[in-house]
């Protein structure tokens, strides 16, 4: 009984050891945290500034502060353009997820522009016309831009899909390697 | 395929200097103590001279050019404590040799509700790892050689076991008598059980172990240790495998035994190694697919009369790369990758060894303490334990921000998991035998990370069971019941405001069996089980995008349990003269409030639409058919057919089941070689696996429709090596030999790649043997 008892006490022994031992203590300043949270992008802008009267700017936005699932978009707006314009337009990406602290996401697209394209796909919109202006040096970026619509009688009623790609290493120019971090397709009306 | 191959020394078989008055011959039999059955190639040890012979396949055995003397006998069987005894030689002589074999004494302990090793065979089945040595790679490609267990993976290195349809939340892995608690609920991850620290594996289809746990209405999966040795001598295993398709190397080893001058402990050390680079199909390399894993366990025993106590210690840790192609943006993304017949040039790239982003980071630890105190009447067994569970999941896109540490995981959990459990095993007393037990759980979920898909949460649980079998004439009966309690503190965040909510579940189960074994050769066995299992933790409050499928995933608080029914047959069948052996198990399955994702509208985000699916209940049924016939043709070739079948049926809305294994047969033929001095059992098989196409699936819920069906020719060739005075079992084998072009159903990187192409993989285990006794 006695040499039992002395056994339970030595695995006793080896177990508080081996509890005491355990790894992993670094979760108690994350405890249930969101702390680190990193950014996401939340809200696109469209800025459309008018060439022959640039005061005259137009932004059309995109905004779902609290990001993928949950609510639906807060602004997501339809794009109206005139006709015979040539525009300049300028994109910029947000996070908004956090109203006390919006982050210009832009800003890095900018700092690592060799590993990101925007593409604008336009559906339907047989009077508008686009020129990407920018360049990583090598290959287009997206993030400024000339538009142009023509003269033309007809109203044109369509669509406008901005694509966000993510290409790191692999950026050639084309919209489909990478990953894909915004897709929009906004409606878009020219007359 | 069963490759029989003892566990033992049998070198100088041939060969051995013969002097004086050596000629004697010592014949033998090697039996089972309980049924007389032979146990066929057995290993047979004389101590004294360091000399073994393995027994034939009716566990003869001969030893010739002996010299008078007393010698110490071992003899060891597969599934048996090895046993030793003393024989005075005096002149030829002839003995039989009982062995008291394991796999009853293993079934009592573990796999309530089925008592005898005849019995198991019902509607359980236990698989030897050692005759699977090819299969090692995990513990679900282990558990599905078992028939009607199938796979679910999520690319070539994760997998989860399938039991009879049910996965997942529905099936519990236990792995020495815990019951692992780590995120089982997601179909990417995988169990954290190392393959070569399980000695043995028993699959119980149904919930009937109520030991541990309501949930387990799939089935239950139990992973069994070596058992401790009661010789002075150190049992040893190295085990070396290579792979070709991913230049797979592998590398494990096992030690376990005691030491005569500490007798009543005993000790056990084992660790395993792997890593393995870019899977290739026939046509293309899959972009980091790299996987690194390593895994050790120690075990510390004692020992005194009737009281055993144990502690162990396992650690499992992996890095898994995640095919790059299956970590897609939006839904546009995934149209793109199902349309085209091969993934992007950046996904299919070289071989490499690399792991980058995206992929997963696992790490289980486990720390348990087991008591078992024998008495007159019956036994105790308290097992206590520590779990941790660390799942990390590195995204393919770096954090944004200039400020984020690029060596943060986008999302990580921690699962700390305390469990008791105190059972008492009635011994039997007329035709009674009686176990019951009660257990409990407390666990915390803890978050990092960026984005989360569960909750952090804390959980507590509390279980009490009782099982009872009562036998008379050809009769066997088991009952058993259970009554589960399980508790959910959940912290929500929504619009960063944190909200607590509660869930508390009460769940029952019981069981009833009846096994008539009127005929020798004949068995029939009728199970009836009735459980509950409360809503997992995503199913209650999943709440994100799922990359890997590319869909936001929503849980259901209001969520009740899940009632299944299950009722289940099994004949089995053993001819005369064992040549042939047919197992047929038959099984229908009602499960009230079934919960599964239901597809809903897509969902608009800025990265584009996203399909959404909602945890929702229906009223599911489930049947199939699990054959398996083993023939033996002639002496030297056998035929091995086994399939499966299912039928799944979502009632409530009269449309097939989402996601369900296809039908699936199995074809093997084997020749053994006459052993010579060299080669023992020299075998050669080769087999052919059809997978039917998945059929029954419903309308436009899935994204891609189920992949064609396919047929896979594998050949093996194995044999067991005299090498000077060890055994060296080695097996070649070859998946895939046609190097077919496929996809599973049950893949759910079926949208976006191939499986791995041809694999040709080596694999060798050397037993060894170290005698500790002090005149050595």
């Amino acid at each position: 009984m006695n040499l039992k008892f002395k056994s339970i006490s030595l695995m006793v022994a080896l177990v508080a050891i081996t509890f005491t031992g355990c790894k992993k203590d670094d979760d108690d300043d994350h405890d249930h945290g969101h702390s680190d949270e990193g950014e996401l992008i939340t809200s696109v802008e469209l800025s459309f500034i008018d060439s022959a009267n640039i005061s005259d700017t137009i932004i059309f936005a995109f905004r779902d502060p609290d990001g993928e699932g949950g609510n639906t978009p807060t602004v997501f707006d339809s794009i109206f353009l005139k006709k015979g314009t040539t525009y300049f337009m300028n994109i910029s990406f947000l996070d908004e997820s956090n109203p006390n602290d919006i982050e210009d996401i832009t800003e890095e697209i900018k700092v690592e522009d060799d590993e990101h394209l925007i593409c604008y796909d336009l559906t339907s919109l047989p009077s508008l016309s686009y020129t990407i202006t920018d360049s990583d040096g090598q290959f287009p970026v997206g993030l400024e831009s000339t538009w142009r619509t023509d003269l033309s009688q007809n109203i044109d009623n369509g669509s406008l899909k901005v694509t966000l790609k993510h290409q790191p290493g692999v950026k050639n120019g084309s919209c489909a390697p990478g990953d894909t971090d915004v897709e929009i397709s906004f409606p878009t009306v020219i007359n | 395929m069963t490759l029989l191959v003892c566990f033992a020394i049998m070198n100088g078989v041939i060969g051995q200097s013969t002097n004086g008055d050596c000629r004697l011959t010592l014949k033998g039999k090697v039996t089972d103590t309980h049924d007389g059955t032979d146990l066929s190639y057995s290993s047979v040890y004389l101590v004294e001279l360091q000399k073994g012979v393995a027994a034939d396949d009716r566990g003869r055995f001969s030893m010739t050019n002996l010299c008078p003397g007393e010698y110490t006998l071992i003899v060891m069987h597969i599934g048996c404590e090895p046993d030793t005894s003393t024989i005075d030689l005096k002149e030829s002589m002839s003995i039989k040799l009982d062995l008291e074999h394991h796999a009853e004494e293993l079934g009592q302990a573990n796999v309530l509700a089925f008592k005898k090793v005849e019995e198991q065979k019902m509607l359980s089945t236990e698989r030897r790892i050692d005759d699977n040595l090819s299969s090692m790679t995990s513990i679900a490609a282990l558990s599905s050689t078992v028939n009607g267990v199938s796979m679910l993976q999520s690319g070539s290195n994760v997998a989860k076991p399938v039991i009879h349809g049910l996965h997942s939340n529905r099936i519990t892995m236990v792995n020495n008598d815990v019951a692992l608690e780590g995120q089982n609920w997601g179909i990417e991850h995988a169990p954290e059980i190392d393959p070569f620290a399980a000695e043995r594996l028993t699959v119980v289809k149904g919930a009937s172990a109520l030991r541990y746990g309501t949930s387990a209405i799939g089935g239950t999966i139990l992973a069994l240790p070596d058992e401790p040795g009661k010789l002075d001598q150190l049992n040893g295993q190295v085990y070396l495998g290579a792979a070709s398709n991913n230049r797979k190397g592998l590398a494990a080893f096992k030690l376990n035994g005691r030491f005569e001058q500490f007798k009543k402990w005993n000790f056990g050390i084992q660790g395993s190694v792997k890593k393995s680079g870019t899977v290739k199909t026939p046509r293309y390399y899959l972009n980091n697919t790299a996987m690194e894993e390593y895994n050790y366990s120690w075990t510390v025993g004692y020992r005194n009369k009737g009281f055993v106590s144990t502690v162990h210690y396992s650690q499992f840790n992996s890095d898994i790369g995640v095919f790059s192609g299956a970590h897609i943006g939006n839904l546009t993304d995934l149209e793109t990758a199902i349309a085209s017949d091969e993934p992007r040039p950046e996904d299919k790239g070289d071989f490499s060894y690399t792991i980058d982003r995206p992929y997963q980071h696992v790490e289980h630890e486990t720390i348990q303490w087991k008591n078992v105190l024998e008495r007159e009447r019956g036994q105790w067994q308290l097992v206590l334990a520590r779990q941790f569970n660390l799942r990390e999941e590195y995204d393919k896109h770096l954090p944004r921000g200039f400020s984020a540490d690029e060596s943060l995981p986008e999302f990580a959990i921690n699962l700390e998991s305390y469990t008791g459990l105190l059972v008492y095993e009635a011994k039997k007393k007329g035709n009674f035998q009686y176990e019951a037990g009660v257990n409990a759980i407390t666990q915390i979920n803890r978050l990092r990370g960026r984005r989360s898909f569960i909750p952090a949460y804390t959980s507590n649980g509390m279980g009490a069971y009782a099982a009872l079998s009562y036998d008379k004439g050809f009769w066997e009966t088991n009952f058993g019941a259970r009554l589960e309690q399980k508790n959910y503190d959940a912290e929500i965040v929504e619009q960063r405001q944190v909200d607590n909510v509660q869930k508390r579940f009460l769940t029952p189960a019981a069981t009833a069996e009846v096994i008539y074994n009127r005929f020798k050769q004949v068995n029939f066995g009728l199970n009836y089980t009735f459980a509950q299992r409360a809503p997992g933790i995503n199913e209650l409050f999943s709440d994100g995008i799922h990359h890997g499928v590319a869909a936001i995933e929503y849980g259901d608080e209001t969520l009740n349990p899940e009632s299944s029914q299950k009722i289940s047959g099994s004949i089995t069948y053993q001819s005369k003269n064992e040549k042939t052996d047919i197992d047929v198990t038959v099984y229908s399955n009602w499960i009230a409030d079934f919960i599964y994702l239901q597809p809903q509208e897509a969902a608009l985000t800025i990265r584009g639409a996203f399909p959404v699916y909602q945890q929702q209940q229906t009223d599911a049924f489930l049947r199939g058919v699990d054959l398996g016939w083993n023939q033996e043709l002639s002496k030297h070739l056998s035929l091995e057919i086994n399939g499966s079948y299912l039928y799944a049926q979502n009632m409530s809305e009269n449309k097939p089941l989402i996601f369900m294994p296809a039908n699936r047969i199995y074809g093997g033929l084997s020749y053994t070689f006459n052993s010579s001095e060299v080669f023992y059992k020299p075998f050669i098989q080769v087999g052919l696996r059809h997978v039917f196409e998945q059929k029954r699936v419903p309308l436009d819920e899935d994204f891609a429709e189920a992949p064609a069906a396919y047929s896979l020719l594998s050949l093996s060739m194995g044999s067991t090596l005299a090498v000077g005075k060890y055994n060296v079992i080695i097996d070649v084998t070859v998946e895939n030999l046609t190097n077919t072009v496929y996809r599973d159903y049950m893949n759910r990187f079926r949208y976006y790649a191939d499986e791995m192409g041809r694999n040709i993989s080596v694999n060798l285990r050397v037993p060894f043997l170290i005698n500790t006794t002090k005149n050595n």
